[in-house]
């Protein structure tokens, strides 16, 4: 638990700093910046493909995925520890249920709604809003481009980058609410009887 | 327990007093735990240090009298040519970093909390306004909000600071228009409740005035989940006040926060300088952490749903 705050309180910023400080300039391993080495993908040059690319990946997902990690935590440690006080459990408890069996079968079907709902809003945030990361790591991407037009005060590209996130969360919110009736059959129940 | 509480409580008549206020459980459960006691001690130092600097801080970074430029980007533990000890080295201008981190804490923590307070009060009016009166009101408040909850934070700061530009009043004007959504669903969410309570009713058949009501019988209600809400928003202003200063459209260069250190030790890094950004990160860190630890424990002895 303390541990998800650690990760909720770190400064995106400094975290990638810090990472680059430590995995580029003294140990060496990975490149501190930029992209990589490209192939052409269906026409477009997309980097996730090589070794190079890959290695230009690691540090930037990870900054991004430290946050979203803590944040699933503490939702599902909420979640769970409300779950925990229900008859349901205490059933599973007494029809003699291996531990195991109760958390990932009757606890996390039961914490999975709110877990889907913020990964799927996050990870609409991943693409577009990610301006700190992209920043640090001078990666080309959504966020660095929004906030060069800003800077630059090149309106045409905010307005297109505007519509672009606007689709792009109407498409994760549809996706979310077509798993909701996967995670949860009373969901699908109740909208029949509506 | 209760026998050993009643006889410490006693009075000069020998009578024993009531222990069990509501604040004095609050207390109780709160310092249970440790790690929050601990979490509690941190941030008052920091409160502290953020109060005192000018009196505390071995140097002044910002008078430019003492600075010298020949300590320029020291390591952490060397002692300039007069002497002056420099615990956590200099940066690139030969600012004592210690004394930097205490100004900039100062900063940090003053623009989180104004911009706490002020959306508070902004959000938790708005919020309560909403659930009293109900109706076309609630609709049109809770829309507004939900408008503003669809903008990611970041976006929002970075589009009002590019409007507005730099400064500590700009800063605290984005960020009051950020946070105050969040604080004005939470208290509707909670006055919602108690609204449909006896006691309201019981205020309104004496006929008192609206705003008494709100204020007198609802908001005290309303309090507890309110409290964590602050503490958590103002460890995330402060965050956001850190990555707007870094991304260069936060704060002035004349009134430094610990983004803005952050930021100025980024091109050093790649020299192996890393004391000008490592340090005020750590200071930053801290400040967040204790703060955010302060209000999960909040949140755990304040919710009714997991009471023991």
């Amino acid at each position: 638990m303390s541990g998800s705050i650690l990760g909720f309180s770190l400064p995106t910023f400094w975290v990638g700093l810090m990472m680059i400080m430590l995995f580029a300039v003294i140990l060496g391993w990975l490149p501190s910046t930029g992209r990589g080495e490209t192939v052409p993908l269906f026409g477009i040059q997309v980097s996730f493909l090589t070794l190079d690319g890959l290695s230009h990946l690691l540090m930037p997902a990870f900054n991004l995925a430290l946050f979203k990690m803590s944040l699933v935590i503490r939702l599902s440690r909420a979640g769970a520890k409300e779950v925990f006080q229900q008859d349901y459990i205490k059933f599973a408890r007494a029809k003699g249920l291996s531990t195991s069996r109760i958390v990932l079968v009757h606890v996390m079907k039961n914490i999975m709604i709110p877990v889907v709902t913020v990964l799927g809003l996050e990870f609409g945030g991943l693409i577009a809003f990610s301006v700190v990361t992209e920043t640090v790591f001078a990666w080309p991407g959504m966020g660095k481009l929004i906030i060069d037009a800003i800077q630059n005060l090149d309106r045409p590209i905010v307005v297109a980058y505007l519509m672009i996130t606007v689709l792009l969360f109407v498409v994760i919110n549809l996706v979310v609410d077509i798993l909701y009736s996967v995670l949860d059959p009373r969901v699908r129940i109740q909208d029949v009887k509506s | 327990m209760s026998g050993e509480t009643e006889t410490i409580n006693m009075d000069t008549t020998g009578m024993p007093i009531k222990v069990e206020t509501p604040f004095r459980l609050f207390v109780r459960d709160y310092f249970e735990s440790k790690t929050a006691t601990a979490a509690f001690i941190a941030m008052m130092i920091i409160v502290f240090i953020a109060v005192f600097a000018p009196f505390i801080s071995p140097t002044n970074p910002y008078d430019l009298a003492v600075v010298d430029i020949m300590d320029s980007r020291l390591p952490p533990f060397t002692e300039s040519f007069n002497g002056t000890m420099y615990w956590l080295g200099t940066d690139g201008a030969g600012r004592d970093l210690l004394s930097s981190i205490f100004y900039g804490l100062r900063t940090s923590l003053g623009v989180g909390v104004a911009s706490g307070l002020i959306a508070m009060m902004l959000g938790g009016s708005l919020g309560l306004m909403a659930a009293y009166f109900g109706g076309k009101i609630d609709t049109i408040i809770m829309r507004i909000v939900d408008i503003q909850l669809s903008f990611p934070a970041i976006l929002v700061a970075l589009i009002l600071l590019a409007v507005l530009g730099k400064g500590v009043d700009k800063i605290i004007v984005a960020l009051v228009i950020v946070q105050w959504a969040y604080y004005a669903r939470t208290i509707r969410a909670s006055a919602m409740v108690e609204r449909r309570k006896e006691y309201v009713e019981a205020a309104t058949c004496l006929a008192l005035s609206h705003r008494r009501i709100v204020f007198k019988h609802l908001l005290p209600n309303c309090l507890p989940p309110m409290i964590v809400v602050v503490t958590v928003q103002t460890a995330h202003a402060i965050s956001l006040e850190a990555t707007l200063s870094f991304l260069g459209i936060g704060l002035p260069i004349t009134e430094p926060s610990l983004g803005l250190l952050i930021a100025n030790g980024f091109e050093y890094m790649m020299s192996m300088k890393y004391w000008i950004s490592f340090f005020p990160g750590i200071a930053l860190l801290v400040t967040i952490v204790t703060i955010n630890m302060v209000g999960d424990q909040l949140r755990d002895v304040l919710n009714p749903r997991l009471q023991k």
